[in-house]
């Protein structure tokens, strides 16, 4: 999990059931890594948008993973951001 | 006397079963309204997430729209694996900014000093100044270890199969030796990307990030749900979970005030799993 189980009173969620706080908290991952999913792709050039798509079936998570990193500007940044956006979204 | 004693008696009891039934009646009742409490609680949080998947797929739908058939479509398909790349990239930099901020590599070859400089400042902007020196600790700590088996060799990529114990006793081995592994890595790879600083920057700080994702990576394909179920959080639960809420969720400072001082103070070893040799 990218979110830890510290979070979960930061969330507001430490009052339900262990099991309920898992789910809740597998989801919001998912939608963590599907928004910047979006953004990532969003952000690359049409040149390297061409590429990324040529490579994705064929290749490993991690070369994906280097391909964004190496293509977008400030990818990790991008990560923090996205996680923090969900994570204030839910608390609010 | 005797038939009122056993009357007040039996009165007596029955006063009590009646207290006993009500009194189960009302913690019924009680676990009753926390369970209601707990549902509308529940379905409140999940109201926000299908909010919030609502809009991730409005904003797929548009991306969607944008792309040519053939794009769509590996997309589709590939949606897992690009999550599962993000995933890695989330976790890596972790691990990255927490070396980085630990100055790990900074001190060596005068040919990987642009680099290492201009990733430090960048890496201590993003964390508050007094954690930093329980980063040099923990984020020493956070990728990997020193193996118990005499043999002077550090965790390195593609031994992602084993696992590693750091204790107090080799900690400052172990830092030592990550300090250079990280800088002849650094130094190996000016070498062979370029001379020209301004590229090299760029490159090697994509090459980093690489190079720890693999231990991220390893530790995904060894069936492990977090990399820090693996490599990390047994080994330092507290300082690895103080870098998540710093780093990805901005958690407020009065939120952590309480651990603060854990992250200062080297950790108790002595209670490591011993699943982690």
């Amino acid at each position: 999990m990218i979110i830890n189980k510290k979070i979960f009173s930061a969330l507001g969620i430490k009052d339900l059931p262990l099991e309920k706080q898992e789910e809740i908290v597998k989801k919001l991952e998912d939608i963590i890594l599907e928004k910047l999913s979006l953004k990532a792709i969003k952000k690359l050039s049409i040149e390297n948008k061409k590429n990324f798509f040529e490579l994705l079936e064929s290749a490993k998570p991690i070369v994906i993973y280097n391909f964004l990193s190496e293509n977008i500007l400030g990818f990790e940044k991008l990560a923090q951001q996205t996680a923090q956006e969900v994570v204030a979204d839910f608390k609010k | 006397m005797f038939n009122l004693e056993m009357g007040t008696e039996g009165l007596r009891q029955n006063q009590e079963n009646f207290k006993s039934d009500s009194e189960t009646e009302e913690t019924e009742e009680t676990e009753e309204t926390k369970k209601e409490e707990e549902k509308e609680e529940y379905n409140k949080f999940i109201e926000k997430i299908e909010k919030a998947e609502k809009e991730n797929k409005a904003e797929q739908d548009d991306l969607m729209q944008r792309l040519s058939k053939k794009e769509v479509s590996a997309f589709q398909k590939t949606k897992e694996k690009i999550k599962k790349g993000c995933k890695i990239g989330i976790v890596g930099t972790m691990i990255v900014t927490s070396l980085l901020a630990a100055g790990c590599g900074a001190e060596k070859s005068q040919e990987i000093d642009h680099w290492s400089q201009v990733n430090i400042e960048e890496a201590r902007e993003t964390v508050p100044g007094e954690v930093i020196k329980g980063w040099v600790d923990y984020g020493l700590r956070s990728i990997g270890g020193w193996k118990e088996d005499g043999e002077d060799s550090l965790v390195m990529i593609g031994s992602g199969r084993h696992y590693y114990r750091i204790t107090q006793e080799n900690l400052e081995k172990f830092k030592h030796k990550i300090g250079d592994e990280i800088s002849q890595f650094l130094y190996y790879s000016t070498v062979e990307i370029s001379r020209d600083k301004n590229v090299t920057g760029k490159l090697l700080d994509a090459r980093i990030k690489t190079f720890f994702a693999k231990y991220v990576e390893n530790a995904m394909e060894n069936d492990m749900n977090t990399v820090a179920h693996g490599f990390f959080e047994k080994a330092s639960s507290n300082e690895w979970q103080q870098l998540e809420d710093y780093i990805y969720f901005g958690v407020e400072q009065s939120g952590i005030n309480g651990e603060e001082d854990e992250v200062k103070q080297s950790p108790d070893l002595s209670n490591l799993d011993p699943t982690l040799k």
